[in-house]
């Protein structure tokens, strides 16, 4: 019996296709290249600590101290959401620029499928680079004075990779959402992430209409900071911080696909 | 499998090594004694106050202990020095780890573990003053007076590489628990329970009862804390610290409640401040205060002392120089 090639495929079916192709393509690209360095870098810190800085930091500063500081300054609040802007934003607008879109809406696979198994693929590339390059780092900065040092914090560990992938889930969802909505998502995306989301650091409701705020809620790590942000600082219930994400997450992908679904792409000629 | 499969999974195995790794840390409790501790050391007595351990290769290979001791700015710990006089021993040069266990009653008794000649060891027991042979189980065990008559000595050999020295009542004690494969030291609830939390690997740690603090002297008049000064009402304290790196000393308080460990907490905190006070006049003692950490949760109060071992060394009195004496005319 021969297979029906003009019938369309189930939703998930469709998804796991593109998923396959989209991650190759997205993994092995020089923006992963780049975002790869970016997500990698504390890597280099933690062989830098271990090798000269341990000696000559200020005293009171151990390495889960520092390897926090990684998690909840460097990773949780810019190279997380820079990565899900910069791999979020172009899922589709790519395959818009470079006039393939095409050739996917030509397939036999939903629209819907498209979207998900791009986004797919996206946490795929994203999580295989920051999970692994955040366990390095952990047990670089934690284990200078033996391993006891990465089995008393443990449990911090794993609440931490949650809070990354959740990140990742949630920032990307929504930069999928201005990436099927605007034709340039990058300048806004940018004025989002480092101009709206520092309402976070105001007082009052106002930090609850960020991303995160929820998201600096989910790790127990809070560097100190100079100024408002260390006045007005509040942290949510991880719990409640955890629906909340998801909810904003599938809100803002299910919003893209529908959108995605509907919308009609002129190609410039 | 392709190139997205092999990275994806050397990623997914990576994360579950790590996360495997960091949470051993939550499993160890259960086989704590068993697996951390020489076998031997459950035979502690069940009325001990305190456990504490020294891991004294560690320590003796640090830079600190090395330089301190080469400069005589620093003694060499009590315990070392009385396991030298009481057997003999070397224990930079023969001993690995001493686990101490206190006694009721201001004795305490340790095993003590390393390479050294039980034969020598032996023959130096036999001819230490009022010294009795005996048998124990199936082990030697050797009884002599002590500088205290009332508190005779003992030590007893149970293997190659291990011996218990320390009161002979308490060593005698430990030979018959050890003899019946009786956990002794499992008895002691709070001791057994401090036990599975505390950093046994660490270079050196203690845990204790509530009297491990109020057998401290608090001084008079004569100097020591103070006459107004008193030690903090405990119901346990675990300490631990290591040398290399820097100086790290973790030490957790458990009081009668809250309002015990805010006592407690104002107290660390109030020393710290007047620490800061002095710095004006001897700088190195600014970076001394700021090394604390003190916090409180509920009735436990945690202090974390890290500094660096230059710190410390800038801090230790120099060694007196020799005065020249005038020459006879």
């Amino acid at each position: 019996m021969s297979r029906d090639t003009g019938r369309t495929l189930p939703t998930l079916d469709g998804a796991r296709a593109v998923f396959a192709l989209s991650f190759e393509r997205l993994f092995w690209s020089r923006r992963s290249l780049l975002m790869g360095v970016l997500l990698c870098l504390p890597v280099v810190f933690g062989v830098l600590y271990r090798v000269v800085l341990v000696a000559k930091l200020p005293t009171r500063l151990s390495g889960f101290d520092l390897y926090g500081t990684v998690v909840a300054l460097y990773y949780i609040r810019n190279v997380v959401p820079l990565a899900a802007l910069f791999y979020g934003t172009a899922l589709v607008t790519d395959e818009v620029e470079e006039r393939t879109i095409t050739y996917l809406f030509t397939r036999p696979i939903r629209r819907s499928s498209v979207l998900l198994g791009k986004f797919a693929a996206y946490l795929a590339t994203t999580l295989c680079l920051v999970l692994p390059a955040t366990v390095v780092t952990y047990f670089l900065l934690t284990t200078a004075a033996g391993l006891s040092g990465a089995t008393a914090h443990g449990l911090d560990l794993v609440r931490d990779l949650g809070a990354l992938a959740m990140g990742l889930v949630a920032y990307g969802a929504f930069f999928a959402l201005a990436g099927v909505t605007l034709r340039r998502p990058m300048i806004p995306g940018l004025l989002f992430l480092f101009v709206w989301e520092l309402v976070a650091n105001l007082p009052g409701y106002l930090p609850r209409l960020t991303i995160t705020a929820w998201l600096r809620s989910l790790v127990t790590h809070h560097p100190a900071e100079e100024g408002l942000a260390q006045i007005f600082a509040q942290t949510q219930p991880a719990g409640l911080s955890l629906v909340v994400l998801s909810l904003l997450a599938g809100a803002f992908l299910a919003l893209a696909v529908r959108i995605f679904s509907e919308r009609e792409y002129v190609l410039d000629q | 499998m392709s190139r997205n499969g092999v990275l994806a999974s050397v990623s997914v195995g990576l994360v579950v090594l790590g996360i495997g790794v960091a949470l051993s840390g939550l499993a160890a409790p259960a086989a704590t004694l068993t697996s951390r501790l020489p076998a031997v050391t459950q035979a502690f007595p069940a009325d001990a106050t305190f456990v504490g351990g020294f891991d004294v290769k560690r320590l003796a290979a640090s830079a600190f202990y090395q330089k301190q001791v080469a400069a005589r700015n620093l003694a060499r710990p009590d315990a070392f020095r009385h396991l030298e006089e009481e057997t003999g021993l070397n224990p930079e040069r023969d001993v690995d780890r001493v686990f101490v266990a206190g006694l009721r009653g201001g004795t305490s008794v340790a095993v003590v573990l390393g390479a050294f000649d039980v034969y020598k060891l032996r023959a130096a027991a036999a001819l230490k003053a009022g010294a009795k042979a005996e048998k124990v189980g199936d082990l030697d065990f050797y009884s002599f007076a002590g500088k205290n008559a009332a508190q005779p000595q003992g030590i007893a050999f149970v293997d190659q590489g291990t011996l218990l020295t320390g009161d002979a009542a308490g060593v005698r004690a430990m030979l018959e628990a050890h003899g019946q494969h009786k956990a002794t030291l499992r008895t002691n609830v709070l001791l057994g329970g401090l036990l599975d939390r505390a950093r046994t690997d660490a270079t050196f740690w203690l845990v204790g009862d509530g009297t491990l603090l109020s057998n401290l002297p608090t001084g008079g008049s004569s100097g020591g804390l103070g006459s107004n000064f008193s030690m903090p009402n405990l119901k346990s304290l675990s300490v631990s610290g290591d040398l290399e790196p820097l100086v790290t000393i973790s030490a957790t308080g458990d009081a009668a409640d809250a309002a015990g460990a805010k006592n407690l907490a104002d107290t660390a905190r109030g020393l710290t401040s007047l620490l800061a006070l002095q710095a004006g006049a001897k700088p190195e003692l600014k970076e001394l205060a700021t090394a604390f950490t003190i916090t409180q949760k509920a009735s436990q109060v945690v202090i974390d002392f890290r500094v660096s071992p230059e710190t410390l060394a800038a801090l230790a009195p120099k060694p007196a120089v020799p005065t020249a004496t005038p020459r006879a005319q």
